[in-house]
């Protein structure tokens, strides 16, 4: 009775959830420009497949949400691999902040003999546009084929015996709905099963993958904090309704378990764009820029066999690529995984092989000290020629600097205080032709973080020198109070010192809700004076509409949202953004431009929850 | 010891309730308006150089209308051949106990010598949250770069935070963008010795600038000095606060 007191006291904190504000606003404070539609994606399917705290197998998943540090994860991995939960509230009882819980508190779930929570099958629908003033010149002279409106809609829902069904289709500004000859604009439609047999899972449609450490394949959303790599392997397949136009595949993919052994096996067949490279800017709108579209198929069919046994983890993976891009040459890669724990100290590391001739290799060793320290060293090389398109975002780790060692120490203080440190060195292991010829260099980074109810607080600094090249000196500043429970205020300063030039932004938000939760107000400001490095900027937490950009030059971007819960199934949220310039008359080139130095966009959005009677 | 450290800083905060010292910014936030009962004049000069007669001045008033308050200020900057004035309007309300927001509407003159003269107007936006210890504060100057042909009046963002260290002693640091002089960090500790002798030391750490000044209280009157280093000349500056009322 308790039990089940507890599934529908969850059932109904999940129905009036699915607003990733704390989660976001968490992200915010430790790294800002992980931000992105990746990371809510993510955060949506385990919503919708919420992770079994009393499964071994799904209780590593926990890793991918990003909302919970070293330290937190270690402690509820420890705690639920020694006693089966009977409800995620007894999570509470350890030692970790309560805001820590109540990040993830709409992911995970304890179910009433296995049975899958009920919440989340329902359909959901989401439908939004985005507009901007003055109108571009490529839709000005009609150069642009499509409306100048921004639109997306998004369409989740379950069907029978674990089959679910998603949809997700996007168009950008200028382009079409449909192309002729080409198809649909960024449509991406999944069917996906979750099983409790043999047979766990089945993807059809668009999916991510990660293998091992990332030296080949690592699509899935990681934070993309190079500095502090907490990465482990949890699946190999996931279903993915993201927007994005490059970095997935798109094909089937099954997942076996027979005892302690998966069976992933996966093929993808699709187009890539561009033309004398991959287009990764996912913009067609002109004539031209459709030239570019679906110009050359890459076809991969894997297998990849993994056994997690207590501790320790091994994997090999055995793929077979094919690319008109690369003269449509067959490449068979080969990925080795294998990860041992032993009392304090993990050892992790992958060899990657192409073809027999070309290789990678990573090695990692993590070692904690007490609850509160950790130190990580990690050494990667690879051949310059080995296959680079997907692979994971490494610190450092492109065709120009094949070879790095990293090291990082962080400590928490106390509760509320932590120290980070972490210093990556690199160096290229292919002759260049012009000086300097195997080019090096090395980067440092810091962080001060305080972490409390009230009050956020980060200071973050990093060097990086680059051999014959200026050093950037990077410092950011942010801190964050709860003014009340309605009222949120934040202000972050962005310092970036090149060649004796400083760039900067101060930039202040406001985060009001109503007493009843059902209202939302969010205000940002940011001024900017930059010279020589680009500034990245955030706004405010707004649904389904991540504006963020690299802010260059002289001015002031603000942006002022509005969201309402109608009722229990329907949403809306209005957000108006707008940057002016003060050194240029003009926003853009090209196509692009826009004859005012002040640009102005609307996004509107409608999120539906449809009630099912079955439920 | 933390309550009565805390009363303390409290009653400080009461008996400071006209912070003066505060309309002496290079900036006027208009939520400092809150913190004013009576009526009160203040007239403030800044030579910036006196080979040519450079300076900065500002008079105005601040008084209560229909229960709500008000300052009229007029301020000056240039020299003979050159002179920038502006007349502002500014007001504030109350939105919580511990937040405020401020409003300053100003109307901008330039005189250039065999020139055409230019007006223009703009506004500024203040916020403020006040706890018992300490304060935090913003101030938008010119969001919307209005201007008089271009780029030519002032555009600011200043987030600003004050600590009271006890009834006698705060710090306060101040984040400044600006659009005409780029990032600015700056800070300021001020010790007030029996509520008639004050002293404020004046840093700012990018650019290398900094200064101190010195107030005096005597019965409705209150008088500041003011030097100051800053990077391109030597500031002097004088203040004088007359209130209509004791406190």
């Amino acid at each position: 009775m308790t039990r089940f007191f507890y599934i529908i006291l969850i059932a109904n904190f999940s129905c009036i959830a699915q607003d990733f504000t704390k989660q976001w606003t968490y992200l915010e404070t430790i790294n800002e420009q992980s931000l992105s539609n990746d990371i809510v994606d993510v955060w949506e399917y385990y919503y919708q497949n919420p992770i079994n705290l009393n499964k071994l197998t799904q209780l590593y998943q926990l890793r991918e949400l990003n909302l919970l540090s070293e330290k937190e994860l270690r402690i509820i991995t420890l705690h639920c691999q020694s006693q089966e939960l009977i409800s995620i509230y007894q999570l509470q009882a350890l030692d970790i902040p309560l805001s820590a819980l109540k990040r993830i508190k709409d992911f995970i779930y304890i179910p009433l003999k296995n049975t899958p929570i009920i919440s989340t099958n329902k359909p959901r629908i989401y439908l939004g546009v985005q507009f901007q003033s003055p109108q571009r010149n490529g839709t000005i002279n009609g150069t642009y084929i499509g409306s100048p409106i921004k639109s997306h809609l998004r369409y989740r829902t379950p069907l029978i015996k674990g089959w679910r069904l998603g949809l997700n289709w996007e168009k950008d500004l200028g382009e079409p709905i449909w192309y002729q000859n080409k198809g649909a604009n960024n449509l991406a439609l999944n069917l996906t099963y979750k099983g409790k047999g043999k047979l766990r899972k089945v993807l059809i449609g668009k999916y991510d993958m990660s293998i091992g450490e990332g030296l080949l394949f690592g699509t899935s959303y990681r934070i993309n904090n190079p500095y502090f790599l907490s990465y482990k392997p949890t699946s190999i397949t996931k279903s993915t309704l993201s927007s994005k136009e490059y970095n997935y595949f798109e094909g089937a993919a099954a997942q076996w378990r027979i005892r302690n052994t998966d069976i992933n096996v996966f093929a993808s067949h699709r187009y890539l764009n561009g033309n004398s490279s991959i287009d990764k800017s996912g913009l067609f709108r002109t004539k031209k820029e459709i030239e570019n579209l679906k110009t050359y198929k890459e076809n991969l069919i894997g297998i990849q066999l993994g056994r997690n046994h207590k501790q320790n983890t091994f994997s090999w993976a055995g793929i077979v690529y094919n690319s008109e891009f690369y003269n449509a040459k067959n490449r068979f890669l080969q990925s080795a995984y294998a990860s041992k724990s032993y009392y304090n100290i993990t050892y992790s590391g992958e060899f990657a092989l192409q073809n027999l001739d070309d290789w990678a290799v990573l090695q990692k060793v993590n070692i904690s000290v007490s609850d509160n320290s950790l130190f990580t060293v990690q050494f990667r090389s690879r051949t310059d020629s080995l296959f680079n398109d997907y692979r994971s975002d490494y610190s450092s780790y492109s065709n120009g600097y094949e070879n790095g060692f990293y090291w990082s120490f962080q400590h928490n203080f106390n509760k509320k205080w932590q120290f980070r440190l972490a210093c990556d060195y690199f160096k290229s292991n292919s002759v260049k032709t012009t000086e300097p010829h195997s080019p090096k260099g090395n980067k440092i980074f810091s962080e001060i973080l305080r972490l409390s109810e009230q009050r956020k607080f980060t200071l973050q600094y990093q060097y990086k020198k680059i051999e014959e090249s200026e050093h950037i000196n990077k410092l950011r500043l942010v801190y964050q109070e709860e003014f009340s429970e309605q009222i949120r205020w934040n202000t972050k300063l962005n310092l970036i010192r090149e060649n004796k030039i400083l760039n900067s932004s101060l930039q202040t938000n406001f985060y009001w809700k109503s007493l009843n939760n059902k209202n939302k107000i969010n205000f940002s400001f940011c001024l900017f004076n930059t010279e020589s490095e680009s500034i990245y900027w955030q706004a405010p937490y707004f649904y389904g509409s991540y504006n963020s950009r690299f802010l260059s030059g002289k001015g002031n971007t603000s942006s002022l949202s509005f969201q309402k819960k109608i009722d229990r199934s329907l949403k809306a949220g209005m957000q108006i953004t707008v940057l002016s310039y003060y050194d240029r008359d003009v926003i853009g080139i090209g196509n692009a431009m826009i004859e005012s130095n002040t640009k102005m966009e609307i996004s509107i959005y409608l999120k539906c929850l449809i009630k099912n009677k079955s439920h | 010891m933390k309550l009565i450290q805390l009363t303390c800083v409290f009653m400080s905060l009461v008996a400071q309730a006209q912070n003066t010292e505060k309309l002496l910014y290079d900036h006027f936030n208009p939520i400092h308006l809150q913190e004013f009962e009576t009526t009160v004049f203040y007239s403030q000069v800044d030579i910036l150089n006196s080979e040519f007669g450079l300076h900065k001045s500002k008079i105005a008033s601040i008084f209560k209308l229909q229960n709500r308050t008000f300052q009229f200020a007029y301020h000056q900057y240039g020299y003979q051949h050159f002179k920038e004035s502006k007349y502002s309007l500014s007001s504030a309300q109350e939105l919580t106990s511990k937040m405020n927001l401020g409003l300053n509407i100003n109307v901008h003159f330039l005189s250039i010598t065999e020139l055409e003269k230019l007006h223009s107007i703009s506004f500024d936006i203040g916020y403020s949250y006040k706890s018992d210890t300490y304060e935090i504060r913003l101030f938008l100057e010119n969001p919307l770069n209005n201007r008089y042909i271009e780029n030519d009046l002032e555009s600011r963002f200043i987030v600003s935070s004050r600590y009271y260290w006890n009834s006698n002693l705060f710090s306060e640091l101040q984040l400044e963008e600006s659009i005409h002089s780029g990032f600015k960090v700056s800070h300021q500790l001020e010790y007030t010795y029996k509520d008639f002798l004050s002293l404020s030391i004046l840093q700012s750490i990018h650019t290398l600038e900094y200064g101190f000044r010195l107030g005096y209280k005597k019965e409705r009157f209150q008088f500041y000095s003011q030097y100051r280093k800053l990077t391109w000349t030597n500031s002097t500056g004088f203040a004088l606060i007359y209130r209509l009322t004791n406190d």
